[in-house]
């Protein structure tokens, strides 16, 4: 019986065990880079406006990259396949510059692959997906990186 | 224009804020996005997957949280690193809890201070869906001009700062030369002592943290260059340069106040012999009173 | 001894101008060699973003030009007891900098010859001075 919901805890590094390679997805596999703009930050300010109200923050990587994840996988990263779950376990952004001159680079990489055994003896895998924005100046704007968790069934 | 609202550095809770997202809001995240997973609208989709309903997009609630933190931590401070982990779905329609707290604020070398804040997201049963962290920057308090004792430690002012033994190959003397438009020589033409000097190439970098105060740069470089030869440099000799710092002061000019450092090289052979002592000053221009309301 | 041409001179002689026009590539390859890779002197966005109107010339380059220009015409067996320039205006890469110079003094019994020497920018605004003494014969 798959559960509907699923509690991802976050235990200790320590309990993570990496692994270079599971099927299709191999740690340092690199996506075409391609050029991305500011163009969708609008469109974003407005649709948490809508929930929030009026809250005004600087630029930062988190609005050209709003969901790392996805972000990576459509620049052409493969994901895991073979689990009873795949679900999004999470986002990291990092500002290294203020967001100036467009457009920005954007390098995808498997960053990590990592496993553990669930309290209840099912397997789970952490793949890390970073992206990586540079300027024109080559100089690195900042960092995103998504974590795609899967979850096999239950032996 | 905003005037800059400073926020207590004292470990706080946050104002809890109260969300209940819509199908409406996540529908203009999606196009904000172009992230039209169904998973998030389509109820017989959401249970196939093994949800009771659609379930609300984990970014959108790390948006959430992002734009909250500019309230809770106000407009002098720039998060930098912000990590969310997506513990469990909430489903749409439901009222959610967005919350924080100020764990810790640490003074940094520069003067600005570092905050590390824990948010999580909660659902109305308490349930933590949502549980992130965030590193902030809060900028040094504006106004204290130039911070010249920091800078006279820094480069230890008066006393020998460091040594450096630079080897004057003939390709060195004569890719130097071409550059200059002279022609090659067994003398090293009389500006050469410049690249011998630990300062320009980095080997020497105390006092990097002038390009980071946070007051606008109005110009700068080298004031002026000073030489005393004992005898040429030349191809073959193995320098060793000692660089002392001996004045560093500050002057109000017309397009801004200026930072003078005064730097001495002593460049020796082989032999320990003095062969040349250089004496350099250089100015950084700042609009220190501008500092206030410009960033 | 002082070479012929320079004591036929005397003081207050002015030597023969040069002009240099420098490129880019000429800053680069100074930035090289001098390794000084300040960002004003190749990267148009970061001069700008640091008060300045352009790239401009390294100061020391411009040193370089008038140390030079005493330095040819003393002559072989010539070289700089010292040389010191301060630096009162920028230059932009591209322009025209011409240098010029003149005795300032002459001592035969220490074989030293003074000079003083300055660049000029296309402005007619001098944006480099600068002092030497060159002494001749063998060094030590």
């Amino acid at each position: 019986m798959m559960p509907a919901e699923t509690q991802v805890t976050d235990p200790a590094e320590a309990e993570w065990v990496e692994l270079a390679h599971l099927e299709d997805v191999r740690v340092g596999e690199v996506a075409p880079p391609h050029r991305v703009t500011t163009i969708g930050a609008d469109r974003l300010q407005a649709a948490i406006r809508s929930a929030l109200g009026d809250i005004e923050i600087p630029l930062g990587i988190a609005d050209i990259c709003p969901d790392p994840l996805v972000f990576a996988l459509a620049a052409g990263l493969p994901r895991l396949t073979n689990f009873a779950q795949s679900i999004d376990g999470g986002s990291t952004w990092c500002d290294r510059a203020p967001i100036g001159e467009e457009p920005f680079y954007a390098v995808s990489e498997v960053a990590q692959i990592a496993q553990r055994t669930t309290s209840d003896g099912r397997r789970l895998v952490r793949v890390n997906y970073q992206t990586r924005f540079t300027n024109t100046s080559g100089a690195l704007v900042g960092t995103a990186t998504g974590s795609s968790i899967h979850i096999g069934s239950i032996e | 224009m905003t005037t800059a609202v400073s926020v207590s550095h004292t470990p706080r809770d946050f104002e809890e804020f109260t969300v209940e997202p819509s199908t409406e809001h996540l529908l203009r995240w999606a196009a904000a996005t172009e992230d039209f997973s169904p998973i998030h609208f389509d109820a017989q989709v959401a249970k196939a997957r093994g949800f009771d309903h659609p379930v609300v997009h984990g970014p959108w609630k790390a948006a959430v949280l992002r734009r909250l933190l500019g309230t809770w931590l106000g407009s002098n401070v720039t998060v930098h690193t912000l990590t969310a982990r997506y513990l469990r779905p909430d489903p749409v329609g439901r009222q959610l809890r967005f919350g924080g707290s100020l764990v810790s604020a640490t003074p940094l070398p520069d003067g600005a201070t570092e905050l590390r804040c824990a948010l999580w997201v909660r659902d109305e049963s308490g349930r933590v869906s949502v549980d992130g962290d965030c590193i902030a920057m809060s900028a040094p308090e504006a106004g204290e001009g130039l911070p010249l004792d920091r800078l006279r430690a820094a480069v230890k002012l008066g006393e020998d700062a460091g040594s450096f033994t630079y080897r004057v190959d003939v390709n060195d003397v004569a890719a130097f030369a071409k550059a200059i438009g002279a022609s090659p020589g067994a003398d090293a033409p009389a500006t050469f002592f410049a690249a011998l000097d630990p300062v320009e190439r980095r080997d020497l970098d105390l006092d990097g943290f002038l390009h980071q105060l946070p007051f606008p740069m109005t110009g700068g470089g080298n004031a002026f260059n000073e030489v005393v030869y004992e005898r040429p440099i030349r191809v073959g000799d193995v320098i060793t340069v000692t660089t002392r710092y001996t004045e560093v002061y500050e002057k109000k000019g017309s397009r801004g106040t200026l930072l003078f450092r005064v730097r001495v090289n002593e460049m020796r052979d082989s032999t320990g012999t003095l062969v040349a002592t250089s004496r350099c000053g250089h100015v950084l221009s700042y609009r220190v009173d501008a500092a206030e309301g410009q960033k | 001894m002082i070479p012929e041409h320079i004591a036929a001179a005397g003081v207050g002689f002015e030597l023969p101008a040069r002009v240099h026009v420098t490129t880019a590539a000429q800053l680069v390859r100074y930035a090289g060699a001098a390794q000084d890779f300040s960002g004003i002197h190749f990267d148009v966005d970061y001069a700008r973003r640091r008060g300045f109107d352009g790239v401009i010339v390294h100061g020391l380059l411009k040193a370089a030009f008038l140390a030079e220009l005493g330095q040819d015409w003393a002559g072989a067996g010539a070289w700089y007891r010292s040389f010191g320039a301060r630096y009162t205006g920028t230059d932009l890469v591209g322009a025209p900098i011409v240098c010029r110079g003149r005795i300032a003094s002459i001592d035969p019994a220490d074989r030293q010859v003074g000079l003083e020497l300055w660049t000029e920018n296309a402005d007619g605004r001098t944006t480099t001075t600068a002092t030497g003494i060159i002494e001749m014969g063998e060094s030590a």
